[in-house]
């Protein structure tokens, strides 16, 4: 536990700017939610723009400290100097997923009680329910961030690996357009399959 | 699960061994695999097994007919244009023996054609999104048709068979609502504040994370001849913003 707590603190002193960018960015998701909800026209238009697409930057600001307290510790190669310390992976491990609970995960379940506060119901019948969505979060991002992250040496070749998936994504779209009525069976067959 | 499984795996022989040969080739085969289960549906022709035909098992609980008092007749004379390569072509469908308690959602339509050249043609699936309310008895579905064939088939009878992919809803328990003001409050804890915008009433409703099924609300008028709809919505959930919008829904009836 002393190995975890330490090397937790460790990221902190040391990534604490990309964890504090994290945190203020679900602040502000949160703060903005309720002006969405009024559905009232922003004086700003160009503020309220980007605070329409604020989840995209939450979404790389996570995916950033992800890979910015993975990497800290590079999984690649063996000339680290980590490897050379009583560190067993298990625990290293858990020092990183320890970090994104704490910078990723316990602010978005905050922020969710604040909105069902704000929305004027009662947070406590939802607390599973809200776990759960936690719970998603970590499937749906943190695990394929963390598996990213550990492929590769640096932000740079993370970066590349990112931009390789998105062109393949992009690739398949456009393969699926070959296929004139693909998307209205695709979507079909996930509705059946649900 | 398949990308779920994989970054699991990832994870677990980098942190473990630090063996990138095995993560990436790990990846590759995930890349290939999701690319295979994406690419198969729409090669290959599995409509059957996701959209199930009606039997009498499991009968369309309404009766849907071309309805032959309808017709867009024009004079002989009368050239046909048309704008863009893509034509839409209206069917009128008359609607009959309407089971009580249910509800229908057209989701898409596929028409195919035989020419006279003997040749075959099909639209392919096109998507379409209309909710069919047991008071109706005349629907409109459309298809979008290649301009070339129209332009050379417009004048000769053509065999043309229309499939439409339904989705069947059976309306289940039935609650009284009671608007106070502009507020509005929904079986299951859902909360809806109402208001005009510019040219239709909505609603905004909130539901506090768990799903809400599909629903139905139906709004007497003063005038009890006309009865106004709205849904039915799947999937109206967390704590998002949903509008409910209530159309008056009497134009489809124009020529009932």
């Amino acid at each position: 536990m002393n190995i975890i707590l330490h090397i937790f603190k460790k990221d902190i002193r040391y990534y604490w700017p990309e964890a504090l960018i994290s945190v203020v960015l679900t602040g502000v998701f949160v703060w903005y939610q309720p002006y969405q909800w009024a559905t009232c026209t922003s004086q700003f238009r160009f503020f309220a723009n980007v605070l329409e697409i604020l989840p995209l930057f939450m979404i790389l600001a996570w995916l950033f400290l992800i890979v910015r307290i993975v990497q800290a510790e590079s999984l690649i190669g063996d000339r680290q100097f980590w490897i050379t310390r009583p560190f067993e992976w298990p625990k290293l491990l858990c020092a990183k997923l320890l970090f994104t609970a704490a910078f990723i995960l316990l602010p978005v379940f905050a922020g969710q009680i604040i909105l069902l506060k704000l929305a004027l119901f009662p947070a406590t019948p939802y607390l599973l329910d809200l776990v759960w969505l936690e719970l998603m979060l970590f499937l749906a991002l943190v695990i394929p961030s963390l598996a990213i992250a550990s492929l590769n040496p640096g932000i740079g070749r993370t970066a590349l690996t990112l931009i390789v998936l998105i062109l393949f994504i992009i690739g398949m779209s456009g393969l699926l357009t070959l296929f004139p009525d693909s998307s209205f069976r695709l979507i079909r067959m996930t509705e059946f399959n649900k | 699960m398949i990308c779920l499984v994989a970054a699991i795996a990832i994870i677990f022989f980098q942190f473990r061994s630090r063996k990138s040969k095995i993560s990436w080739l790990i990846l590759a085969s995930t890349v290939l695999a999701v690319g295979i289960l994406v690419l198969l549906p729409a090669m290959t022709d599995l409509t059957d097994s996701f959209m199930p035909r009606a039997t009498s098992g499991h009968p369309l609980p309404a009766k849907l007919a071309l309805d032959h008092t309808v017709a867009f007749n024009r004079d002989s004379k009368q050239s046909l244009e048309f704008f863009g390569n893509q034509v839409r072509v209206v069917f009128p469908i008359h609607l009959d023996n309407f089971a009580e308690g249910t509800l229908l959602k057209i989701r898409g339509v596929k028409l195919d054609l035989d020419l006279p050249t003997t040749e075959h043609w099909t639209s392919k699936w096109q998507s379409l999104q209309e909710v069919v309310f047991p008071a109706r008895t005349r629907i409109w579905p459309w298809a979008e048709v290649s301009r070339k064939i129209l332009e050379r088939y417009a004048n000769s009878v053509v065999n043309a068979h229309l499939t439409l992919s339904v989705d069947v809803y059976r309306l289940g328990e039935s609650h009284t609502l009671a608007i106070s003001g502009n507020y509005l409050e929904l079986p299951g804890g859902t909360h809806c504040g109402l208001g005009m915008q510019r040219t239709y009433y909505a609603g905004a409703c909130f539901s506090p994370l768990r799903n809400m099924g599909p629903f139905l609300i139906e709004a007497k008028l003063p005038n009890e001849e006309c009865q106004q709809y709205s849904g039915p919505h799947v999937n109206v959930g967390g704590l998002r913003l949903r509008a409910v919008l209530f159309l008056r829904k009497a134009f489809f009836q124009i020529l009932t």
